[in-house]
This record gives structure tokens, sequence and C-alpha cells, in this order.
């Protein structure tokens, strides 16, 4: 990948486009920190995080395969980055038995 | 699916197909079947030539317990029942213990348990069966096989065959335990390591692979005999001298079987898709947490088959032990040396056949429970080496 | 990956191969050079006796181990250069041997009777058990499910039993009156001792090892046939390849990277045998390789172990190893290479 610059503003939702191998998973890839680059930077909110582990660059990412953990239920999958952060997941939800409906989540996916 | 019809075996390859696995079955249990039999024959009956007396035992008969067709239906049940609960009931008590205690702790206590009962049946419950429950019979209660359990009874208790026992078995668990442990990570970095070095790494332990173990144990027996004096300016006046201890055979033995455990566990991890362990640490997982958190979890199938090659190594092992054990740490299999070795006459014959029995018979109970892993393990893992 | 993360993962696991397999592997080259031995010191001893006219005393000279001021034999390790090479080798005996084209007497010396019988060994066993492994996969194939579990419960015994045993037990069968011993001497009329010559024992120990390696290339194989893509089974039957062309042509080229994987395995495995020979107390007629080693290995009865020797036929069969590998290594290497390209 060579000679590639792209800003990205705040709230910006921006899309790839491109023929298949042309680069766009490898870009994503980049920004998530999952791909080491060889050469240039890039800018968080104007900190340069080419060094930092994907852990600590705070991005989210969906895989092409979902990539979910087989090993989890529905409603651990998604807390899985609040517990490996230490975040109390009570902090957003304030138990797991709250009845609103983005508090619930059902324990076996359908899928 | 179903095959397409022209797909379908013929008859007659069928019938060939049936044949050929009689033949081999016969050829694979055979030899097995055969010292079991003559273990539990007076000598002069399991060297007899005469098949019927190694099978019925006519002189172990007038001498001791006779068998008759009811006690034999009894240990052909007991046999029926260890199967059906190996391999029917055994996966299911596991997958529920599993949730509870992790599938590695399910397996060890499952087998674990199954072992304990097996014997309790072959030592206690099988022989009070046999010698009082004939009395009620009538006809059928007539005895036609003589058995005796006095060849176990002085190899384990007269021999002390169980300080040997116990040696394998510590050396078994150091080598699974530290082998897997060792092994899974290497493998997981390997798998996912792209980089020249890791290719160098795995060629590297090809080559290891192949190599003779006496060529090691020529490296290793001075060093060892000389440890102390060696690791003295280290460890000053607590320098142990390694030979005869188990530890360092531990070592050892784990050390000789990384190899393939690297090869075997870096083809499996290298199936579960890399995106599991990348979405953990977009997550925010160091490389490690992501390991422990989203790859162990999912890792067991290829782990159990690595664990039984290094349980096999471990317990199979001749050259090592032999060379490296003292008398008091041996293992099993050189122990079996001093009943055949001495061979003066036929009982201490005998007696080596059921040393060689009492060291099958873990072996057996194990591939009982663990067939079905050791065949998906190996289609999953060796074959895309 | 990153390299340091990498090496934090197999750090463990490279720290025990190079400890407890490489660093031998410098030591045995080194102690291959080197003799230790106890250092004698001659002195005079009198020992007098009475006699007819007065004590008659003579004075002898003998040699005893030097000890230090603890009790323990000094030893003086000394450089020998290539001799305890030669004394493997016994290269006077093969010299002549090699000079009266007398190929008898080179394989009556230890190394060059050892190396033969570790090729023929090997190189006898391995297509036997290729196609035993292939057929009984096969075979398992085509049967139906219920009596597959049993057949593969009792296909995996002689695999997984101890090697020692697993010799021990085909012994047992044959010898002196055995059982088996008796039908053949039944059969051919005639009284056999199949311990008593080489090529019987030879024969008895390749058996074994295709009994015991054989269900591991049949489970290998096994489950690569369950990957066979069916499609091209039913394209070659429109094609019109009767059975035995889709097995020549479909199935086995499917299964050609593990004919290979398993060669290699069996060459490494084979080219160590050694269990066989202890199972069938074989020394006197049939010794390997690796039986050489470990051989020099086990201290005699005043207790010294001949590491020196040891180490030598350590080398010469690592040697050898290694000269039969270079073919399939550079082979797993292109493949590899190709793969990562």
């Amino acid at each position: 990948m060579e000679n590639f610059n792209l800003t990205i503003a705040d709230r910006e939702f921006l899309v790839l486009l491109g023929s298949s191998g042309c680069g766009k998973t490898t870009t994503m890839r980049m920004i998530a920190g999952l791909e080491e680059i060889t050469g240039g930077e890039i800018l968080i909110d104007g900190k340069r995080i080419n060094d930092l582990d994907p852990k600590d660059r705070d991005v989210a990412m969906v895989f092409q395969s979902y990539a979910l953990y087989p090993n989890l239920d529905v409603y651990e999958n998604i807390r899985f980055p609040l517990k490996v952060r230490k975040i109390d997941p009570a902090a957003t939800c304030p138990s797991r038995g709250n009845t609103e409906p983005s508090c619930t989540a059902p324990t076996r996916s359908s899928a | 699916m179903s095959l397409s019809p022209a797909l379908r075996p013929t008859t007659s390859i069928k019938v060939s197909a049936y044949l050929t696995l009689a033949i081999w079955c016969v050829f694979a249990a055979f030899p097995i079947f055969w010292i079991s039999a003559m273990s539990l024959k007076a000598p002069i009956d399991a060297f007899s030539s005469n098949p019927f007396a190694v099978i019925l035992g006519f002189e172990t008969r007038r001498l001791g317990v006779g068998l008759s067709v009811i006690d034999l239906l009894w240990i052909g049940l007991a046999l029926w029942g260890g199967w059906h609960v190996a391999t029917r009931r055994l996966p299911r008590l596991v997958a529920g213990l599993a949730e509870v205690t992790g599938p590695v702790a399910a397996w060890a206590l499952a087998v674990t348990g199954f072992a304990v009962a097996a014997l309790l049946v072959a030592v206690v419950i099988l022989p009070v069966l046999v010698l009082h429950a004939d009395a009620w019979m009538g006809p059928l209660a007539t005895p036609v096989m003589g058995v005796t359990g006095a060849h176990y009874r002085s190899v384990w208790v007269e021999f002390e065959f169980y300080r040997n026992f116990l040696n394998s078995l510590m050396i078994t668990a150091g080598v699974v335990t530290v082998s897997l442990t060792v092994g899974t990570l290497a493998g997981f970095g390997l798998a996912r390591c792209r980089a020249r070095v890791a290719f160098w790494i795995l060629i590297a332990a090809l080559v290891f692979r192949a190599l003779p173990h006496s060529v090691l144990v020529a490296g290793y027996l001075p060093a060892f005999i000389n440890s102390s004096e060696i690791l003295a300016p280290i460890l000053g006046e607590a320098a142990p001298t390694l030979y005869g201890m188990p530890l360092p055979v531990i070592f050892v033995l784990v050390a000789i079987n990384q190899p393939f455990t690297i090869w075997l566990l870096r083809s499996y991890f290298a199936n579960i898709p890399p995106e599991l362990d990348e979405a953990a640490r977009v997550d925010g997982c160091t490389y490690f947490q992501a390991f422990r958190l989203v790859i162990v979890p999912v890792m067991w199938p290829g782990v159990i088959t690595a664990g039984l090659f290094s349980f096999l190594l471990g317990y199979n092992d001749y050259l090592v032990t032999s060379l490296l054990l003292d008398a008091q740490n041996q293992t099993m299999v050189p122990g079996i040396a001093s009943f055949f070795n001495r061979e003066t006459t036929s009982t201490d014959q005998v007696r080596a056949v059921a040393a060689a029995v009492s060291i099958t018979a873990p072996l057996f109970l194990l591939v009982m429970v663990f067939q079905k892993q050791i065949v998906s393990g190996l289609t999953a893992g060796a074959v895309k080496g | 990956m990153r390299l340091r993360t990498f090496f934090w993962f197999v750090g463990p696991s490279v720290a025990l191969m190079l400890i407890f397999i490489a660093a031998p592997l410098v030591s045995v080259f080194v102690q291959s050079f080197y003799v230790t031995s106890p250092v004698l010191e001659t002195v005079e001893r009198e020992t007098c006796a009475p006699g007819f006219l007065g004590e008659v005393c003579t004075t002898q000279t003998v040699t005893r181990p030097l000890l230090d001021a603890d009790g323990r034999v000094v030893t003086e390790t000394e450089f020998v250069g290539l001799q305890a090479y030669r004394s493997v080798l016994e290269l006077d005996r093969t010299r002549a041997a090699l000079a009266d084209w007398d190929l008898q007497a080179l394989l009556q010396i230890d190394f060059w009777k050892a190396l033969r019988f570790t090729l023929v060994f090997t190189f006898v066993t391995l297509p036997i058990m290729l196609a035993v492994g292939l057929g009984l996969a096969l075979a398992v194939n085509t049967v139906t499910e219920r009596v597959k579990g049993p057949a593969i419960f009792l296909t995996l015994l002689p695999f997984i039993i101890t090697p020692v045993i697993g010799a021990l037990s085909i012994r047992w069968l044959f010898i002196g009156d055995g059982i088996l011993t008796a039908l053949i001497e039944w059969w051919l009329q005639r009284d056999v001792a199949l311990f008593a010559q080489a090529w019987t024992i030879e024969i008895l120990m390749m058996f074994y090892r295709i009994w015991h390696v054989a269900p591991f290339a049949f489970v290998v194989f096994y489950a690569a046939l369950q990957t066979v893509n069916r499609d091209t089974l039913e394209s070659a039957l429109i094609d019109g390849a009767n059975r035995w062309q889709r097995l020549r042509y479909v199935i086995i080229p499917h299964l050609a990277p593990l004919i290979v994987f398993l060669s290699l395995i069996h060459l490494m495995d084979s080219y160590r045998v050694f269990e066989e020979i202890v199972g069938f107390s074989a020394e006197s007629h049939v010794i390997s390789l690796q039986w050489i080693t470990y051989d020099y290995l086990t201290p005699d009865d005043a207790g010294n172990r001949s590491i020196s020797r040891a180490s030598a036929s350590a080398m010469l069969t690592m040697i050898g190893i290694v000269i039969l590998l270079i073919w399939p290594l550079r082979r797993t290497w292109a493949d590899y290479s190709r793969r990562e390209t």
C-alpha cells in the first residue's frame, strides 16, 4: 500500500469502495493496529498512534466473518470489551435484570 | 448426503472390505488378547503349545479357581458395560462437567473416575461374583476355564511394581502438563507469526524430531552425573545431581516431544480464524489476554490430541528413563526388564507377562475413552502438517 | 504479530529445545573427541610372607586409580581426535574387509551390521506400512457405521501399546514352542526355532513394526478420505473412470501430501529402531544404530560408561539421519516457500 492519504473528520461517515484486493480491509486493519505499517503516520485526534497496540487505540471493528466468541453467550459477547477494560457494565446498564430493551440481552443466539 | 449409486461400493468390494477388516482386527487384537490370557494361567498352561490349554487353563483349573459359563457371562457383561460407559456415557458426563470445571479438568476427572471404577470392578466385584455367585446356579456353574491372579499379586505386591506405577504416573503427568503449557503458547505464536523466524523454528523442530534419542542421552549423561560440580558456581552448595531425579527427566521428555507438539498445535491454531483474537485485541486485550480469554476456551480438541501424544511418549519411553533414572525412581516400562531378563524359571516369565498386561491396561482404557479424539484431532491437526 | 510478542510466546518452548536438544548435540560433538578416564598411579607394593628362612618379600608394581582427598577417583580428560570414531568404525577391520571385497566380513563389524539392519528395516517397512494403512482406511470407509467404531478401537490398540511391550507380546507368541511357532511347525512339518538366527528375528521385528505403525497411517488416511472432493469423484465418474482409475487419479493425489508426511515420520521413527531389540532380546543376532549408542552408554560390569565412543557413534548415527532427510526436508522447504509467496 503506497501513497495513501486520508483525513476523516469527527462524526464523518465514510465508505471505502474498490475492487477486491485493492486494500480496503488492509486500510481498516492498519487503522485498528492489526497490520503493522512500514512507513507513514496514522493520527487519531492529532496523536500519532503508529506504535500503539490495538487495545490502546480505542477503536472498534466489525470483522467480515463477525468473529463472535464461540465460548461466550450473546450478552457476554457484547460485554467483553467492557470486561477486559475493567469497566463496570452497571455504569451503563444498572443491572442485568433491567427491563429496558437496550439492557436485556438473550443469552443464546438464534443463529 | 447419500452417495450417488455409481459411487456406492459393489457387493464384491464390500465383501472384501469386511474380510480385510476382519483379518486385520484379529491381527491387531490377537497378541494383546493372548498375553492377557497367558497372564492369568499357571506357567505350564501359559507356555503350552496347545492353544486350548492357554485359553482354558487345564492345569490352572486343577490348581485353583475355575470359571463357569455364568462367570464368563459376568465378565462379558462387565466388558460390554465398560465399553458402553466409555463410548456413550462418559462424553456426555464430560460435556456436563466441562461447564463447571473446564474441559481438561473434566476429562482428567472422568478418566480417573473411570479407571478407578474399572479397577474396582476387575479386582473386587468380579472376583466376589465369581467366587460366590456359583452356588445357586446348578449345571451352568461347572468350571470350564481355569484362571489365577497369583502372578499379578506377586508382581504388584511382592515385587512392588506399584512403586514403578507411581513413578510412571508422576513422570507422565509432569510431561503432559509441562508439554501442553509450553506447547500451546508456542503453537499459537507460530500460527500467528508471519515472520521468517517462525519458519526456521519449525524447520529446526523438524530436524530435532528426527534425532535418535540415544544421541541426546549421550549428551545428558555426563552433564547430569556431574551436574553438582557444573552447577556449583551458580547454585553453590545446593547444586543437585540431576542423574536419577524425575524432574529433569520430565523436562527431557517434554523437550523431545516439543517438536511434534508444536507442529500439531500450530496447524490446529492455524485453523482457528485469526479474526477471533484480532477482535479481542481491538476490544482491548493484549495478545496474552486474547489468547487466554478467547483462544484457550476453543482450543481443547487440539490440545487433547496433543496431550494424548505427550502421554504416550512419557508413558511408553524406555530409552531415556532406563538410562537417566536410578532404580528407585524407575518407571514401569524399564522396570519390566528386570522380569524378562531374569527368565530363569517359567514362573518369572509369566510374571513378566502379567507386568506387561498391567502396563497395557491403562492404555486400553485410554483408547476406549479417547478414540474419537485421536481420530478427529488428527483430522484437524497433523493432517494438514 | 510483533517479534517481541512472538518471542514471549515461543520462548519457553524454544528454550527447552535449546537446552535439552541443541546443547546436548554440541556437547556430544565435543565429547566425541575427548576421552575421560581415571588417572592411574603406579605404586610399588612390597608384600612379605613368612618363609622357611625368614620373610620372603616380593615387590610388585600395581596400577590403581588415583584418589583425591575426598576419596573420589580423579579423572582426566584428554583430547584424542578421531580415535573414538576409529574404534566405533573399527577402521582396520573395515579396511581389510573392503580390500578383499568381503561383504560378509564387513557386516560382521558392529557398526556396519547395525547400519545395514537399520536401513533395510526402514525401507522395507515403509511401503508396507503405507499400503496396509491405505488398505485399512479404504476398508473402514466402506463398511457401515456400526462396524466402524469397534474396528477403529481394535485398530488403535497396536498403535498406542508401549513399543517394548508390543515387541514382547509378539515374542511370547513365538518363543520356544509358543503358540504360533507350534502352528508353523505343524504346517511345515519340521522343527522351527525363530530366535536362533538373524533373518527370522529381522522378519519378526519388521512384522511387529508394521503392526505397530500401520494404525497411525490408517488414522491419517482415514481422516483425509473424509475430505475427498465428491464433485471431483463424480466428474471422474462421468469422464468414464472406473473404480481403480478413480483411486489412482483422484484419491491418491488427494492423499499425496499425507504420504510424504507419513514417510517423513516413518523415516525418522524407524531409523531409531531400538525397542524391538530390547523386546526381542535380539542383541546377539541383530543390532541397530541406536542400540550401539545405548550399549556404550549402559554401565559395564565395572560401572564405567564409554561416553566417548557413545558420542562418536551418536554423531555417526546423526549424520546418517541427516543424509536421509535432506531430500524430504528440501521438499518441505519448497512447499512452504511456494505457499508463502
